[in-house]
């Protein structure tokens, strides 16, 4: 893309900051994240459960839980610093950023027809008449390869598959031309055939509608040859960000090269994997200490490890690492075994 | 909105049909309890209709003759049934007059009372549950708990004598008592009306508060309301259009359980206000021991408390397209 250097990126957060719980007592789930998606460009969100990958993508697209709270930080929309927790947040939603969540079986309203919902997202924007909403609703649809589109805008949630709400959750979420839709583990819950078809859909359209996109998952297996960067959260902190080929052929950061070393390789038949050794921390009780986060498990911990906390930097072109043994040599991989 | 309205009505009717044994079942189990019970409880309808106990066996003998009571049990029950299967529901013991008739003159202050007092409770209800939800955890969460605990613990009869002496007593705009036929006379009637419907409203809507509350809080939690959220549309609508459209399912069945209960709570207040609906009949007949009339005051309550279940069950159905296709196919 020619025009990446001129125009603003359709997202940029930085230093987000999430807390939940009362005032004063906070846990930090999401502690001082980072990144940048261009226009039309497709970042990566991985970690594992509970990282606060969810959490971030919720701060962003103000949804965040009742009891959640963005401390601190500034998310800009196609370079407009935005406020997600205010009011006019409304109005963005549906148009500047978009959602599709992970569990397409409970996302829509069960007593709700796919068509009311569908055009409610449509009409959003009160100009178009309920008659115009109805003919793009078929036409999202028929986008999202539903077949028999018009007799199924008369079809509520429950007559549908898993694939198939979806399909519906991904038109509702297009319905409007976002900027930047935000995509959180939407094949999660989906039988394997169709987390392609599903993954293959959101690639098509987003490259249709020329929207960016932000895909959080926590199968690293899934985000080669589909985004350009890849972004990896652990404890709430970004441990290693920079485009997904240098990321996952060279992995700067001791987590990442975990993360990978815990992918099936797709051409051999491997009985087992070799998962990361131990429990995910949870992020609520980091934050706050001088170490860093995943010392308790990292396999090259030292003792510097326990008493310092590394900040993201350089470790290579476009890549940034929060260790202090990450390499800045190409070719280096860090070895877990 | 026509077709979702004759669809409506198809499903009520349907539902009824379906409901036409259970119905069946419920009477004859009511009329055979109710005809034992009131068998089983001390008191002679003649010694308490004649006021005496002295009086002349012979005539004690042939009243009792007259009125069939000298059969025995069996007997009176099956002619009793036979009877109400062919619609004779039989005459009072003490006026003569056909029960059928003194039920038709009873049912419409009831079912006004009943429906007025559900109107008002379901009209409170709704707002100030939604509102209570919205605000969880805030003074006007708490201010409306209060109102709705109220509602529930205080006994009717307080609530009617506190609403007798403000609106009636001190402030003179109503009625303390009495009843006037619709057709004689539109407004005096809603002005009588108006004390009783809204003691029965307020209980009501006591206990639709908490659930209107509850439900909405439950439902503003679920993925789909985030999903509404997302599209961009406007927070009431978020509420209104999806939370509280959910939230109408368990509310609709307590409040087709309320509208029971109401029945019930219409006997002390039809008591307290003098109205002729059929709680007073009720009362009245049971402590004169006129079986008859007591046998059918509350067999057609019974009877309207399976019709009030059987249009629950079909609001429900209209309201959850899930029971809809599941019963289709
Ligand atoms: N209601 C809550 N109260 C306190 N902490 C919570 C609550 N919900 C989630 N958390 C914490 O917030 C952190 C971030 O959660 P988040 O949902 O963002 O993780 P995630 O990376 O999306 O995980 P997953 O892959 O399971 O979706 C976790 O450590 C979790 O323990
Ligand atoms: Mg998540």
């Amino acid at each position: 893309m020619a025009d990446v250097e001129t125009n603003p990126p359709a997202l940029a957060v930085h230093d987000l900051r999430v807390g939940v719980g009362p005032s004063g007592r906070q846990s930090v789930v999401v502690d001082g994240v980072s990144f940048t998606v261009p226009a039309g460009g497709r970042l990566a969100l991985v970690g594992e459960s509970g990282s606060g990958k969810s959490m971030t993508a919720m701060a962003i697209a103000g949804l965040l839980p009742g009891r959640f709270r963005i401390l601190s930080g500034d998310i800009k929309l196609a370079g407009e610093t935005i406020d997600p927790m205010a009011r006019s947040m409304t109005r963005r939603r549906g148009r500047d950023v978009s959602v599709v969540f992970q569990d397409p079986m409970s996302a829509l309203n069960p007593v709700m027809t796919i068509g009311a919902q569908l055009i409610e997202a449509i009409r959003v924007d009160t100009a178009v008449s309920r008659k115009a909403a109805r003919k793009r609703a078929i036409e999202l649809l028929e986008e999202v390869q539903i077949a028999r589109a018009a007799e199924r805008l008369n079809a509520y949630p429950h007559e549908f598959s898993g694939g198939m709400r979806q399909r519906v959750m991904i038109a509702i979420a297009l319905a409007n031309r976002p900027r930047v839709l935000i995509a959180d583990e939407p094949t999660t819950a989906l039988d394997v055939t169709t987390q392609v078809q599903i993954l293959r859909l959101i690639d098509d359209l987003c490259r249709l509608e020329g929207a960016a996109l932000l895909l959080i998952t926590h199968d690293i297996g899934l985000v080669e040859g589909l985004c350009d960067d890849i972004c990896v959260l652990y404890g709430g902190r970004v441990m290693e960000r920079g485009p997904v080929a240098s990321v996952i052929s060279q992995p700067g950061h001791p987590y990442s090269n975990g993360l990978i070393s815990a992918i099936p390789p797709l051409d051999e038949d491997v009985p087992w994997l070799e998962p990361i050794a131990g429990e995910p921390a949870a992020a609520a009780h980091l934050g706050k200490g001088p170490a860093c986060p995943f010392a308790p498990r990292c396999p090259m911990v030292k003792q510097v490890c326990h008493t310092d906390r590394p900040d993201l930097q350089p470790i290579g072109p476009y890549v940034d690492a929060a260790c202090h043994f990450a390499s800045a040599q190409p070719g280096h991989r860090v070895n877990t075994s | 909105m026509s077709a979702r309205l004759s669809h409506f009505f198809v499903t009520i009717v349907r539902a009824a049909g379906n409901r036409l044994v259970e119905l069946a079942i419920v009477m004859v189990s009511v009329a055979t309890m109710v005809f034992v019970l009131l068998r089983v409880v001390p008191g002679d309808p003649v010694l308490i209709l004649g006021g005496l106990d002295t009086l002349d066996r012979a005539v004690i003998e042939s009243a009792r003759e007259q009125m069939g009571l000298d059969r025995s049990m069996l007997e009176q029950y099956v002619i009793w049934l036979g009877n109400m299967a062919i619609g004779d529901f039989g005459q009072s013991l003490r006026s003569g007059a056909p029960v059928s008739q003194l039920i038709g003159n009873a049912l419409p202050p009831t079912l006004q009372l009943g429906i007025m007092a559900l109107v008002i409770g379901i009209a409170l209800s709704i707002p100030l549950g939604v509102a209570a939800a919205r605000r969880a955890g805030t003074a006007t969460d708490a201010g409306i708990t209060t109102f709705s605990i109220i509602g529930i613990s205080t006994p009717p009869f307080v609530i009617a004598l506190a609403l007798i002496y403000l609106f009636a007593v001190h402030l003179r705009l109503l009625p303390v008592a009495g009843y006037v036929p619709f057709d004689e006379d539109p407004l005096e009637n809603l002005r009588h009306m108006a004390l009783p419907a809204l003691t029965l409203g307020l209980v009501t809507a006591g206990v639709l508060v908490r659930i209107m509350r509850r439900s909405v809080i439950d439902e503003l939690g679920e993925d789909y309301v985030r999903t509404a959220r997302s599209k961009g549309v406007a927070e009431s609508r978020v509420v209104y259009g999806h939370a509280v459209r959910n939230a109408a399912l368990p509310f609709v069945t307590i409040a087709g359980i309320e509208a029971g209960v109401l029945l019930s709570g219409a006997i002390i207040t039809e008591t307290i206000f003098a109205i002729p609906g059929l709680g007073r009949l009720m009362i009245d007949n049971i402590n004169q021991r006129d079986y008859p009339v007591v046998q059918g005051a509350v067999l057609a309550v019974a009877f309207i408390y399976v019709l009030i279940n059987a249009f629950v069950d079909a609001l429900y159905r209209v309201l959850d397209p899930r029971i809809r296709t599941r019963l289709a196919s």
